[in-house]
């Protein structure tokens, strides 16, 4: 059984339940809305098992735990209300190679390009994993609410799909508060990693991953924001060094070869990052 | 722009065909649904009232019924916009962009008929896609000057009706665009199981074939169509058409197969065919052979004896 939880607050969910319910497997799928106030969704009862909760939690991240905490099956997908799953095989191609892995990371599109994902929505994660490692959500509104980034450090087994899989109208505005909110969900899901004692080598992977992230944001767009930006990231970047020493040097190349080769990050506008951040 | 055309009978999955238009990024269509006299428990006014909120929805009923291609007729003759499309009520589109790429191809193409690829779905979950597909009305997309100017028109028959309506508008020579997406989904196939398991089915199929194929070139002949069209589309057919009398004639009553291929190989011109033609469609039909686990090479009837066969039989 998978568990669809969709939250969000936008007029066009459903767009959301419609592309659920001509899902292959939809005898597989549970539904699980969760909103601040009671709609009528009687009419698609007759075709989707669906659930709705309630709730006065503003936030989205907030939502998505209360969400995830009632889920049931073996697996959980989250979306954003408003957006669908790209065709009919969407859950199907990821429920399909989930075996021996933790999460099947799938591709997302929107209306110019296609693109690839990392992040929450989009991915297929099993549940068992998720509990076991007590990763959660950050009361936050940012994209992922720190919760992909515990699911990295806490080492779960990814396999990259390569399908298309989810569908969004608009990208999300990259702008000051859409920043802003990942450097909180960031920190969220460092002091959880930290108090949880999560092994130092996934930490500072995870922290050098997040750095280069941000490298190529500000390197893309010079906003007059990036300094406050980079000042708000200075805390959480505190003690990577620590970290660092236990990260083996092909973790180190491995991560930097990544995100440089997709992300075309200029290297030597990185290492100036690197020391203002850091250091 | 563009007319979805549903002919509906006695359908538990509607509900899903209308889904997938629902949630598409591009709604701005007309979907007309022709329901051909479905059985009184079949009541769609429920799910009816809940898609009209989300689609402009057109619904006729039949009053007695009369065949998926009646009821696509009906519905032809109940829009009006310049490209049509059917959906059969229990498949559905295939991704949420499949309607906003038609329309691209619609404007910036200046065709007449545009082939999509479609994917078939099996019971257990297997896929075949279908690319360069003629015989299906799935995942296809007609420009509707085009179907009256030339009296393109479904018949009342309930197999090969498709067959009937592609081969007729094929034989008026139609400019023909490509779409390269997978645009529809053939789904969740009880047919597939039926069809390779439930030789009635595939006997009854192979009558309406040839009656179809025979009634589209004749048609088309009629209509002042290209004789050489013709004679290549007849041609093809005969080597489908000679399996299928190899793999019924000792078992089944064969004599309309005879009857309706022998109005085929009459209809042919066979100076107008190259040689090649007999040639690639024995190559195209190779399914066929496997099918029929070579008994024609033990039937002691050749290919050559079963035109001769059509030739002499008169009505």
């Amino acid at each position: 059984m998978i568990d669809v939880i969709v939250v969000g607050e936008d007029k066009k969910i459903e767009k959301t339940l419609f592309s659920i319910s001509i899902q292959t497997i939809l005898d597989q799928i549970h539904v699980i809305v969760v909103s601040e106030e009671k709609h009528d969704y009687s009419g698609f009862q007759e075709i989707l098992s669906i659930d709705e909760i309630v709730t006065k939690e503003k936030t989205v991240g907030g939502k998505r735990q209360i969400g995830f905490d009632k889920a049931k099956g073996e697996f959980v997908f989250f979306m954003n209300a408003g957006d669908v799953f790209f065709d009919v095989f969407a859950l199907f191609n990821s429920h399909k190679i989930i075996q021996n892995y933790d999460v099947v990371i799938g591709g997302i599109s929107n209306a110019e390009k296609k693109y690839s994902n990392y992040y929450l929505v989009g991915n297929l994660y099993r549940r068992s994993f998720i509990k076991r490692h007590r990763i959660c959500f950050c009361h936050s509104d940012g994209l992922e609410n720190g919760f992909h980034q515990l699911f990295f450090m806490a080492h779960g087994k990814i396999n990259y799909s390569g399908d298309i899989i989810y569908y969004q109208k608009k990208e999300m505005e990259k702008d000051y508060s859409f920043y802003h909110n990942l450097i909180e969900d960031t920190k969220y899901a460092f002091d959880i990693a930290r108090t949880r004692n999560y092994d130092s080598c996934e930490i500072a992977k995870k922290l050098y991953d997040d750095l280069l992230f941000f490298a190529t944001f500000f390197h893309e767009k010079k906003e007059d924001y990036q300094n406050t930006l980079i000042e708000e990231l200075k805390p959480i970047m505190k003690g990577f060094y620590d970290h660092k020493k236990s990260m083996r040097e092909k973790d180190y190349k491995y991560i930097s070869d990544i995100n440089i080769s997709n992300q075309k990050v200029d290297q030597i506008y990185f290492n100036e990052l690197e020391k203002r951040i850091i250091l | 722009m563009i007319d979805i055309i549903i002919p509906l009978y006695n359908s538990k999955t509607i509900w899903y065909t209308l889904a997938s238009i629902a949630y598409q990024n591009d709604t701005d269509v007309t979907v007309t649904i022709v329901d051909d006299c479905s059985s009184k428990e079949y009541d769609y006014s429920k799910i009816l009232d809940f898609y009209r909120k989300y689609l402009d929805i057109q619904y006729i009923r039949l009053e007695k019924n009369s065949g998926p291609g009646v009821a696509r007729q009906k519905g032809i003759e109940a829009t009006h916009a310049p490209y049509i499309m059917f959906i059969d009520s229990d498949d559905s589109l295939g991704g949420v962009d499949v309607i906003s790429k038609i329309r691209k191809h619609i404007i910036v193409e200046d065709k007449d008929f545009f082939i999509g690829r479609f994917v078939e779905e099996t019971y257990n979950h297997q896929f075949y896609f279908r690319d360069n597909d003629q015989t299906w009305l799935h995942g296809k997309i007609y420009r509707r000057k085009f179907l009256e100017r030339n009296h393109i028109h479904f018949n009342d028959t309930y197999k090969n009706e498709d067959n009937f309506f592609n081969q007729l508008l094929l034989l008026h020579a139609p400019r023909v665009g490509k779409i390269e997406d997978t645009l529809y989904v053939y789904r969740n196939n009880m047919d597939s199981l039926t069809r390779s398991n439930n030789y009635a089915y595939n006997y009854e199929g192979t009558i309406w074939y040839a009656y179809n194929i025979s009634e589209a070139m004749r048609e088309a002949l009629e209509d002042g169509c290209d004789p050489k069209l013709v004679s290549i589309l007849g041609t093809r057919c005969l080597v489908p058409l000679y399996y299928y009398y190899i793999e019924y004639y000792q078992r089944k009553d064969v004599s309309k197969l005879v009857e309706y291929g022998s109005r085929i190989y009459h209809m042919i011109d066979y100076q107008l065919v190259e040689e090649n033609i007999i040639r690639d469609a024995f190559c195209s039909y190779i399914q066929y052979m496997l099918t029929t686990n070579y008994q024609y090479l033990l039937s002691g009837v050749s290919f050559e004896d079963f035109k001769k066969m059509l030739g002499d039989y008169h009505d």
